[in-house]
């Protein structure tokens, strides 16, 4: 049986400064086995790293898209840090045996991640994720990506106002139409009877937003049918992967 | 007949004629008492309102989790996990502020404002009361609008999760705690 799969959330999590270079080497050297971070277009077309929809800039809030990769850059990050672009994130842990996971909230940027990844022989290595906070329906992110590349990862976390959890509210058909590969729910909106139908329906079942021992451990002992759940995201992942050690080693 | 509250001290407009519930004389006390639901039994020489109710709920199951955090050795442990937050909470239809700082193995909560809060959170009280009964969940009263978080909202979220860690192990202690 294959072991779950541990994303490190923003790099390592709440350990250091998130969507940095270093919170990236941190969880790396933590140990997971992906990294999940948020992808933005710029102004000038550059795909940057950063969870913050504005940055504030002589006072006032912009948003990313209308700022320069130059305002970007000189964007004051606690300890000296930067906002990485795509490129610098690619260039520094290509050589890694990881995958990567990019939240998008409009195609443009996934299928500009698409373009990267492939200059640098990475496209197999690359999941691209609809967000649980964005309300539309996933042909509205996904269709041009899909249009783009037939073989991208793409990964559909259920919106969260969404109470339950079904083939309609996981939009089943826009799933299969899209070859979308994964559902991603919030830790507490899972449990077995879904983990059981979304494999059963042949899907990769994620979760997200685990910190807590008891449901790591509750989500790493799942199976079914010889599968377990496919990959967790944490903030705390070198917790998830000692407790996964634990758990999916004896 | 007329009534003020004795949290805060404005006139009680409406009375239940029949709520249900029978009056009890406190052995201790020997005074008469009435059982308020969520505020548990309240002696007749006390009457709230219902902002007053809710306040006084809102603290109480605030204090509750504080008290796990002292006496249940695995939310302790979860609370170890987390760097210091403090979170100012208020309400937009009553005066009353609380703060709750959790983190680095502590839960704390107090009535008024605290400095340093690095999140607000801002909500009718009503809703922040249903979602510290369980009644609700607060991540889709933050997606429909009706509570506001500013500041750093993955801690705001790790606060809601310590929450209903509160509750879950509330529960599975059949309702004990508090």
């Amino acid at each position: 049986m294959n072991k779950t799969f541990v994303w490190g959330h923003r790099g390592a999590g709440f350990t250091g400064i998130q969507n940095t270079i270093a919170s990236f080497q941190e969880a790396i050297d933590m140990g997971v086995d992906g990294i999940k971070t948020e992808a933005r277009l710029t102004k000038d077309g550059v795909v940057v790293l950063c969870f913050y929809n504005d940055l504030e800039k002589n006072g006032e809030h912009l948003p990313i898209n209308q700022l320069t990769l130059q305002d970007i850059k000189n964007y004051p990050y606690e300890g000296n840090e930067t906002i990485p672009t795509l490129r610098e994130f690619f260039e520094i842990f290509h050589e890694y045996d990881i995958r990567y996971n990019f939240d998008i909230t409009e195609p443009d940027v996934g299928i500009e991640i698409i373009k990267i990844a492939r200059e640098f022989g990475l496209i197999d290595r690359v999941e691209i994720t609809k967000p649980a906070v964005y309300p539309y329906p996933l042909h509205t992110i996904f269709a041009k990506i899909r249009d783009f590349d037939d073989k991208v990862t793409l990964i559909n976390s259920v919106f969260l106002k969404h109470s339950v959890i079904n083939e309609e509210t996981i939009e089943l058909e826009a799933m299969r139409e899209l070859d979308v590969q994964a559902v991603n729910l919030k830790f507490d909106y899972a449990n077995y009877e879904i983990f059981k139908m979304v494999k059963k329906l042949g899907f990769k079942f994620y979760v997200w937003d685990i910190l807590f021992r008891r449901s790591m451990e509750k989500f790493l002992r799942m199976n079914y049918n010889n599968n377990r759940v496919d990959a967790i995201y944490s903030n705390l992942p070198e917790r998830l992967l000692s407790i996964r050690d634990e758990i999916q080693n004896s | 007949m007329s009534l003020t509250c004795t949290g805060c001290g404005k006139k009680i407009e409406t009375l239940p004629l029949e709520c249900g519930y029978s009056l009890n004389v406190n052995s201790e006390t020997n005074e008469m008492e009435c059982f308020m639901e969520n505020c548990g039994m309240i002696s007749l020489s006390e009457f709230l309102c219902a902002n007053c109710c809710t306040n006084r709920n809102v603290m109480k199951v605030s204090k509750a989790i504080e008290q796990l955090s002292m006496t249940n050795p695995e939310y302790g442990e979860e609370l170890k996990q987390f760097k210091k937050n403090i979170i100012q909470t208020s309400f937009n239809d009553s005066d009353f502020n609380y703060w709750i700082e959790f983190g680095e193995g502590q839960f704390k909560c107090g009535k008024g404002i605290k400095n340093g809060a690095s999140i607000q959170i801002k909500c009718p009280q009503g809703i922040m009361n249903k979602i510290l009964l369980g009644e609700t969940d607060a991540i889709s009263q933050f997606l429909s609008g009706k509570l506001k978080i500013e500041g750093d909202i993955q801690y705001a979220v790790v606060y809601f999760d310590l929450l209903m860690l509160a509750l879950e192990i509330n529960r599975e202690n059949r309702g004990e705690l508090f």
